[in-house]
């Protein structure tokens, strides 16, 4: 990943200080770029994705759409040392501009065609291979506050870097994963509270039966 | 983890105890606190057994994340295939759009960004005609002062902040110039620091600025910069004799503009003469895609937004690429309203037009980089561009309603809608009420509007008639759930979308926009006699409930030009002209966890620019 990073950062910069290089060293740079990225980073890029949106085939699709964003972009990141960071922002921005656009067109109840609205198949094998309450209160929070979360402790982004992912300030960042930590944990117990309660009707519902069966015996 | 200080808090910041407590508990599991704030929240453990046990669920809730590290999804085996075939793809796509012009792209490679600077160049919106703001184009500088009413307030008064000292910042800000001999200069200045308002000497900024040379044509009046500083786009004052004309003007290595030859009629035509008209009887329905129909509470609409591909491609519009590399993306047109903008991607920039000769109302058109012409995407003669929603046009539309006296001009009703520019799919949002004109923020949530109705001011021009201009909810309910609003305007709209006014009255012309977090709104309000100038406010957006506190603007009534720019921690706009000047200053306020703060860049005939 070095080379290419060492290359593009001798670009110039500047107002109009555009690098005067043909299409095809610009194209040759950017596409090494990309690649060495995404040999280091796909696969974190992904996970991050499928957990965000919780659709494998989707998640497959927007890391695609991140890497050929890094790609027409390759020359805006300045350090090659926040490379990790940056990528991470751009798909936090593709997922969330996702998010975004589903909801707009969730918004109209009336057609029945909301794009995305029944869930692929894909999506219910990962629901149930990632089932359990823990999966099911993450999708409950804002995404904003699930992206932070799933950055800060699961992809382990440091201070700056989940700051520069997300695209706010340190302090706003830090301020973020402290409501997203506390909407976790309500939504977290009323999961619990609802699964609990469901096992005990479950329970009343059986006992019932069994006493049922039991009476008819007699 | 090190995610750095907040500004220490009092403990009277605090709403409760707990929730400090609970802020304190979720921080220690990053770093540690400070001595002082440890042992305070040591001492509230020891008396708050709920918070005990709140500790105990973040450690758990910890703990169970990071388990899940060990669950993550391989990713399938062919996406780097799939990825380096479409990276390949929009490589030859960009090669060829330098040899041709080809059909309105979908979207379409980007050129690369020139600037490696993190700033986000959200550029100048520089609405002064020539007239208002050169010498001797006009001299209407005096008329600004007159119009107005007052003479500006100094920025100090203007600025609401806290802070005692100079804040650093790491802005950027870019005008164009003029000189006397009517060429023009691309100006950027980088500013490293703001003053408070409690400053008791002038704040100027006396950094060198970073010229260009460029050339366009005398009566640019209002400019649009792209995101990534690639190029210009130039909409000539209205008033000149090359009026009515949009140019895009490449900057850097911009590929070369298509060859009039090459491809000549896959042009997007704007001028209304070519254009198929609305049909008479058609409704508010939008049919381009999966759409709806649109039903207002009351009477059946009149107007309807058609889809693009009504009205494109249209036949033979001459390309005209000038020396300078620009090509005309639009002609005969007038631009309507202070909203126009560029998608966040750089890839689109939507504005509202109508026919200089005012044979009809307005429309929405649309440019796609690398694209010959604009595109208009509606035809009922009435749709306004209101802001994206990352690549989806966010507009609205009137329809007719009846009045209790038939004789007497009804109000108009607005309605929003939804557009997808890549694919012409129309979605209608009746859910949102009476919002015209709306300016949704980048999360999609809340949105500045007319919430009211609109008069018909002319053949071909709309005014706000009874109604405020609100901030209210937009898409989404921000609760956790996500579940969507379903308001109708039959409903106490006010309450339903939590409306906050801004401003009511008479309002002729006003420009919404929200900073590229969504953290912050700008709202400048028309003078109602002079609509090329007003008054320049700046809210910060409750994070939580989404309001803000208009009591509490970071910026109050600053006179401000038509046309200033908002992006990330920056707003940058020009004073009018005062006592006989020739032209204002151009004042850059930039806010930081540190304070705002503001500080006034350059004086002189420029065009506003960031």
């Amino acid at each position: 990943m070095v080379g290419a990073l060492d290359t593009r950062i001798g670009i110039s910069r500047g107002f109009g200080g555009r690098a005067a290089m043909s299409g095809s060293w610009e194209h040759d740079a950017a596409a090494g770029f990309v690649e060495e990225l995404f040999a280091a980073h796909h696969g974190e890029i992904y996970g991050y994705l499928v957990r965000m949106l919780r659709d494998p085939e989707l998640a497959a699709d927007l890391t695609q759409d991140a890497f050929i964003k890094a790609y027409r972009n390759y020359n805006v990141l300045e350090k090659p040392e926040n490379a990790r960071a940056w990528l991470y922002q751009i798909a936090h921005r593709v997922a969330l501009d996702h998010i975004r656009r589903q909801k707009i067109i969730r918004f109209l109840p009336w057609t029945g065609e909301s794009h995305g609205s029944a869930p692929s198949t894909e999506r219910l094998v990962m629901d149930a291979h990632l089932s359990g309450d823990l999966q099911r209160a993450l999708a409950r929070i804002p995404e904003r506050q699930r992206a932070a979360l799933l950055l800060a402790e699961l992809h382990d982004l440091t201070g700056l870097e989940l700051a520069a992912a997300l695209g706010v300030s340190h302090v706003a960042a830090r301020a973020l994963l402290t409501r997203a930590r506390e909407s976790l944990r309500q939504a977290l117990a009323a999961e619990r509270k609802a699964e609990a309660d469901a096992e005990t009707a479950a329970d009343a519902a059986s006992t019932a039966g069994r006493d049922g069966q039991s009476g008819t015996a007699r | 983890m090190n995610i750095g200080r907040r500004r220490a808090r009092r403990p009277d910041d605090w709403p409760s105890s707990h929730v400090r407590a609970r802020s304190d508990l979720s921080d220690r599991l990053d770093f540690s606190l400070e001595p002082d704030e440890a042992a305070w929240l040591e001492t509230h453990l020891g008396a708050c057994p709920d918070c005990r046990s709140i500790e105990a669920a973040y450690a758990a809730q910890r703990l169970e994340l990071r388990a899940l590290r060990d669950r993550t999804p391989a990713p399938p085996r062919d996406l780097w295939a799939r990825t380096s075939a479409a990276i390949d793809a929009e490589s030859r796509f960009r090669d060829r759009r330098g040899r041709s012009s080809g059909t309105r792209p979908r979207r379409a490679f980007a050129p690369p960004a020139i600037l490696a600077t993190a700033l986000v160049v959200a550029v100048a919106v520089g609405l002064l005609t020539s007239s208002q703001w050169f010498p001797g184009d006009g001299g209407a500088g005096s008329s600004a002062q007159i119009a107005l009413g007052t003479a500006p307030a100094s920025i100090a008064s203007n600025l609401v902040a806290p802070a005692a000292t100079e804040i650093p910042v790491t802005q950027k800000i870019a005008y164009l110039a003029k000189d006397q001999s009517g060429d023009f200069t691309i100006k950027t200045k980088y500013v490293d620091k703001v003053c408070p308002s409690s400053s008791s000497q002038p704040c100027n900024d006396v950094n060198p600025t970073v010229d260009r040379k460029i050339t366009l044509d005398q009566a640019a009046a209002t400019v649009f910069g792209s995101p990534d500083d690639a190029r210009l786009i130039v909409i000539n004052d209205p008033k000149s004799p090359n009026s009515g004309t949009i140019s895009v003007v490449p900057l850097g290595s911009e590929p070369p503009p298509p060859s009039p030859t090459e491809s000549p009629t896959v042009a997007a035509s704007i001028a209304p003469s070519e254009l198929p008209t609305a049909p008479p009887t058609a409704t508010a329905t939008a049919t381009a895609g999966s759409t709806p129909s649109l039903q207002p509470a009351s009477p059946p609409p009149t107007a309807s937004p058609e889809p693009s591909d009504t009205a494109s491609p249209a036949p033979s519009v001459a390309i005209t690429p000038t020396p300078n590399g620009a090509i005309e993306i639009a002609n005969d047109v007038v631009l309507v309203g202070q909203s126009a903008a560029y998608a966040s991607s750089g890839d689109w920039f939507a504005f509202t037009a109508r026919p200089v000769d005012e044979s009809t109302g307005p429309d929405i058109f649309v440019w796609h980089v690398g694209a010959a012409r604009a595109n208009r995407v509606t035809n009922d003669h009435r749709s306004i561009f209101g802001s994206w929603v990352g690549e989806l046009i966010v507009g609205s539309t009137l329809v007719d309603s009846v009045a209790s006296d038939p004789s007497a001009p009804a109000d108009l009703v607005p309605t929003s809608f939804v557009l997808d520019p890549a694919t012409d799919v129309f979605t209608a949002v009746p859910q949102a009420g009476r919002a015209w004109r709306p300016a949704v923020d980048p999360t999609g949530r809340r949105a500045v509007y007319w919430a009211g109705s609109v008069r018909r001011l002319s053949s071909s021009g709309f005014v706000p008639g009874a109604g405020r201009l609100v901030l209210g909810d937009w898409g989404v309910d921000p609760s956790p759930s996500g579940s969507p609003i379903a308001t109708s305007a039959a409903a106490n709209q006010g309450t339903a979308r939590h409306e906050t006014t801004i401003a009511a009255g008479q309002i002729n012309d006003w420009d919404a926009r929200w900073d590229s977090t969504g953290t912050h709104i700008a709202i400048w309000i028309a003078d109602p006699h002079n609509p090329s100038i007003g008054l320049l406010n700046l809210y910060a957006v409750n994070s939580f409930d989404g309001k803000i506190d208009l009591k509490a603007p970071l910026l109050k009534d600053a006179p401000a030009v038509a046309g200033y720019s908002i992006s990330s921690g920056q707003l940058v706009w020009a004073e009018p002209p005062t006592d006989g000047a020739a032209s204002g200053r151009i004042q850059l306020l930039a806010w930081t966890d540190e304070g705002v703060g503001t500080v006034g860049t350059v004086t002189g005939p420029v065009i506003v620019i960031r």
